[in-house]
């Protein structure tokens, strides 16, 4: 198994050199350019930029160059100084745009990972062992609701409730006196009044899969023989049921664990973009579509790896988690 | 009108003669003669000299009580020290005309919160708008002189003398003086930071003019010399598109970055922490447009504007005031009245909108739109805001009769009709102006645009009917004067909501006339692409109308907004080089575009111009206006004082004069 580890972790670095020059290639796709984007944007306010400014700005961003060797310098910094190119929109290096954001990005996902997996598991373990009662057919209503729902109307109906019933427009994470202020309780307070409604989205819909998907696996493994002969043999109940069931049906949910990782870093771009978060989902949407190419470039890059990587962490906690696939030898 | 010029006309004109001796005197006596051309001399008037403000320089000053303990300790200089010998006086009438704004004394204290759509351009690059001189509202008709002292402009507009201020200082506290010019002028001349000079500064304002020459006579006082004359000049002085930095670039700020000021060991350190591989970029990035000052990269850059950066992320932006600014008002208060401009940077317009109306944003002009005036309206008291209507620089979406299109064509269709006036006025009876403006702007806007022509359906048939498109094909929509199939192309983008619901509306106009309409919709980069490969025949787009008249916009520009000419514009651009040479009437057009740039554009001969030009769209249809002009609302803090009243002709109002806003203290 170690073997196999191994040969994965050496096919990943031929498989982010695929995806970057794929990315790159992705991102000079849309006609015109950023600075395009951006004169268009000025010329709209009003304000008309000179030939020359322009011709000046292309030069500032090496975007005179063509793309082949715009790619080759920005692998090679990346490659020999660790640098990720500079963001044109905000005019300050990748690394310090993408770290600025990634904190409140990843306790944005971590939490709703959290608040996902504490809501979902124990309803779904209820709703299978007590089929067809009423608390199984509320759970499976709201299930479905949150499933069918996209999230960003959720997330716009329940900001125009709050704003109707309170006058307080729950928008970004924090107000604006806090934005940018260093951590105090106050501050603290401010992200707690105001985080719960992102986490209460983005939550809704991922627990209502989770649900269904727990749900129909323990209500397969439930009726097995194993589970009557521990039942016989004496084990009280809730210990047999977590201990054997409840096993074999988490494995679903193991097995894309690992996906979370880019999550983490992404986040969930639509309702972050909605509710104007502060994290990196918006910032990944106003790159892409001004064409801020090392900016986007390096977002994507950033999460394959992390996608690739977290594909891997899934396959080894199965393997540790489940003994069928650990003795069976079956190649993952 | 300033009792500066009033003054000076009635001086005898020997006395005049005299300055524009001695003035020539000095030119010659500094290393260039001034070339200055005689074919396209104007022999006007005398020369304008303008040396005084509106009113008179406040004995006293009060500090500032932001400032109050740093003057104290000694970390800033006392204010008579910080303010220019005689700083520009801002009064009732000043900024904004009497007639639009009563004018009071402020207060100082507070913060001015505005939104932030996307970290783009927005209202404080226009609260940034700091021109060298300056004419009330959005004009530029006789402008005090702002940044500059005085000036005079030689009676053939060919050459302008501007003295700056004495002990006016950048926001670093370092004065301004003419070796900002200088560098300015050396950046420009530099191919290695701009390819070429800015188009603005060059005679006559064309891209293939000789730039301007600049002489320097001493610390304060230079010249600039055109070829010829060059009267639109006065406009890029008063306007806010190119702003100061037309002229005036932090010299000793960008020598430090400047491989022939700094040795290049000294720089590197800035180069490796930003990331940059070169000067020369590092010097485009800090030689800052406007713009850009409240962006993060320009905190640090000194500047002539209210606010300077303090802290900028992605997602907020806040500014604290200037300590060197270099305007009063008339009770010796320096301005601005607010000491902190904040602005929230969001992903989502609506986000905006909500947030407007539960009353976070003291100042929001730019994401307002008369559908929402109900939300707003709504939550006024419980948001404490207030909205005002007023007008815009921008116009609703008008459409472009492209005079280009097919020209290559030999007996091209389009070109018969297009050439024909009876086809445009056709097309404008058809358009039902008041259903158009009821609609889609609540029936808030005007119907007075440069489209003579009101509903009247059954003059367009007529008209149609002259032209030869009497006979119908199977379908039932008229034929071309040939008897072939004919179809109006009109083009749009998804630029704006109401571009779409327009062209809807004009496609249903012109089918109950019988021509065949299609309208197509495509993105805007592709649109843009069309455009200026001239492959569009009709195209629905804004201008900017209101500041055509002052100069400050060009929109008319057959390949500015909706190309109503891209080939003729070439060959006039390319000097013959490429493009449709222009037939007789288009020529014209660009004759008289010329013609206004030879003077100030709000002279009398100016005016005179404009209303020729004018005249020219109307009569040639190459715009076509359903309605005239918009009506915007501004939501704003209800305790601000100095808000422009309803009606006001432009907008932006209070990003442009967000210096003289103040909070009263609230009941």
């Amino acid at each position: 198994m170690t073997a196999l580890i191994i040969r994965r972790i050496i096919l990943i670095i031929p498989l982010l050199f695929i995806i970057s020059i794929i990315s790159f290639i992705i991102i000079l796709l849309p006609p015109g350019s950023y600075v395009e984007t951006y004169v268009e944007n000025l010329e709209r306010t009003g304000f008309l930029m000179d030939e020359s400014q322009i011709k000046a700005i292309y030069k500032q961003y090496g975007l005179d160059r063509p793309a082949v060797v715009q790619y080759i310098l920005w692998m090679s910094n990346f490659l020999l100084k660790g640098e990720m190119g500079r963001s044109f929109i905000y005019q300050k290096p990748v690394t310090e745009v993408i770290m600025e954001r990634l904190p409140m990005s990843m306790a944005v996902t971590l939490i709703s990972l959290a608040v996902t997996w504490l809501l979902a598991v124990p309803i779904g373990i209820y709703s299978a062992l007590r089929q067809y009662s009423i608390g199984d057919y509320v759970a499976t209503i709201i299930g479905f609701v949150g499933l069918a729902l996209p999230n960003f109307l959720l997330a716009l109906a329940l900001t125009y409730l709050v704003f109707a019933k309170t006058g307080h427009a729950v928008t970004g994470l924090f107000s604006i006196e806090y934005k940018d202020a260093p951590w105090t309780v106050d501050k603290l307070f401010d992200l707690l009044g105001n985080i719960w409604l992102p986490i209460l989205v983005i939550a809704s819909a991922g627990t209502a899969s989770l649900i269904r998907i727990l749900r129909a696996t323990l209500l397969d493994e439930k009726n097995k023989q194993y589970v009557t002969t521990a039942r016989a043999k004496g084990l009280p109940e809730h210990k047999l049921i977590l201990k054997y069931p409840v096993r074999v049906a988490i494995n679903p949910l193991i097995s894309t664990i690992g996906w979370t990782l880019p999550l983490i870093v992404s986040g969930e771009i639509i309702v972050s973009q909605t509710l104007g978060l502060e994290t990196l989902g918006p910032v990944l949407l106003s790159a892409a579509m001004g064409e801020d190419m090392f900016l986007v470039g390096s977002i994507v890059m950033i999460l394959s790896s992390l996608t690739v990587i977290g594909t891997l962490i899934s396959d080894i906690l199965l393997a540790w988690i489940d003994p069928r696939i650990r003795f069976d030898k079956v190649s993952i | 009108m300033p009792t500066a010029i009033a003054s000076c006309r009635v001086f005898p004109s020997i006395v005049l003669s005299v300055i524009a001796i001695l003035v020539s005197q000095e030119v010659a006596a500094g290393e260039t003669t001034p070339v200055v051309g005689s074919a396209d001399k104007m022999v006007s008037a005398d020369p304008i000299v303008v040396n005084q403000q509106k009113y008179p320089v406040p004995t006293k000053y009060n500090e500032v009580p932001l400032f109050a303990s740093q003057v104290a300790s000694g970390q800033l200089p006392p204010i008579e020290e910080r303010l220019p010998a005689e700083p520009f006086v801002v009064g009732p009438g000043v900024l904004n005309s009497e007639e639009w704004l009563d004018w009071e004394v402020g207060q100082y204290g507070g913060t001015i919160r505005t939104p932030n759509l996307n970290g783009g351009v927005h209202e404080l690059a226009l609260a940034m708008g700091m021109t060298i001189l300056r004419a009330p509202d959005q004009s530029t008709r006789d402008p005090l002189p702002a940044i500059v002292s005085s000036y005079q402009i030689s009676a053939d507009y060919s050459q302008y003398t501007l003295t700056i201020r004495q002990g006016l200082k950048w926001s670093d506290g370092v004065p301004l003086t003419t070796e900002d010019v200088r560098m300015t002028w050396e950046l420009y001349a530099d191919e290695r930071i701009y390819p070429s000079f800015p188009r603005k500064v060059r005679t006559l304002g064309r891209g293939d003019g000789i730039p301007g020459k600049l002489t320097i006579i001493d610390d304060l006082t230079f010249i600039i010399t055109f070829e010829a004359s060059y009267g639109q000049f006065v406009a890029e002085l008063s306007s806010w598109i190119p702003d100061y930095t037309l002229l005036f670039r932090p010299a000793h700020f960008i020598k430090q970055f400047h491989a022939d000021y700094t040795e290049i060991t000294d720089i590197q350190p800035v180069l490796d922490e930003l990331q940059i591989n070169s000067w020369e970029k590092l010097v485009i990035l800090k030689d800052m447009p406007h713009w850009e000052l409240y962006r993060e990269h320009s905190i640090g850059v000194p500047t002539l504007t209210p606010w300077i950066a303090e802290t900028v992320t992605s997602s907020v932006i806040r500014m604290v005031r200037n300590p060197y600014y270099w305007k009063v008002d008339i009770a010796g208060n320096q301005l601005p009245y607010v000491d902190r401009v904040e602005s929230e940077v969001s992903n989502h317009l609506q986000a905006i909108m909500l947030k407007a109306a539960s009353g976070e944003y003291d100042v929001m002009t730019s994401y307002a739109q008369v559908r929402e005036m109900p939300l707003y309206r709504l939550n006024a008291e419980r948001a404490n805001i207030k909205t005002v209507l007023h007008g815009s620089i921008n116009n609703p979406p008008i459409l472009f009769l492209n005079h280009d299109f097919d020209y290559q064509a030999a007996g091209s269709v389009w070109q018969r009709l297009v050439t024909d006036p009876r086809f445009g006025s056709a097309i404008a009876c058809a358009i039902d102006k008041e259903d158009v403006n009821n609609t889609l702007y609540f029936g808030l806007y005007t119907l007075d645009g440069y489209t003579r022509e009101n509903y009247d359906p059954q003059t367009a048939n007529t008209l149609l009917d002259q032209i030869g498109m009497n006979k119908l094909d199977p379908k039932g929509f008229r034929t071309d004067p040939d008897g072939n199939r004919f179809e109006l192309r009109i083009t749009t983008a998804a630029i704006s909501p109401d571009f779409l619901a327009l062209g809807e509306l004009l496609k249903a106009y012109f089918e109950q006339v019988g021509l065949r309409t299609t309208l197509d919709v495509i993105g805007s980069q592709l649109f843009g692409q069309r455009m200026n490969a001239n492959q569009l025949m009709a195209t629905i787009h804004w201008s900017d109308e209101p500041i055509w008249g002052p100069g400050i916009s060009e929109d008319y520009w057959p390949s500015s907004k909706g190309h109503w000419a891209p080939m003729s514009e070439q060959y006039f651009a390319t000097n013959g080089d490429s493009g449709r040479h222009p037939p007789d009437y288009l020529q014209k057009f660009f004759d008289l575009h010329v013609a206004r740039k030879v003077v100030p554009p709000q002279s009398p001969e100016g005016e005179a111009l404009f209303a020729d030009l004018v005249d020219w769209f109307s009569r040639h249809y190459a715009t076509i206006w359903p309605v005239g002009r918009m009506t915007v609302p501004t939501v704003y803090n209800a305790d601000l004082g100095n808000v422009i009243k309803a009606g006001y002709p432009f907008d932006r109002a209070l990003d442009y004069g967000m210096e003289q806003l103040f909070f009263r203290p609230s009941k």
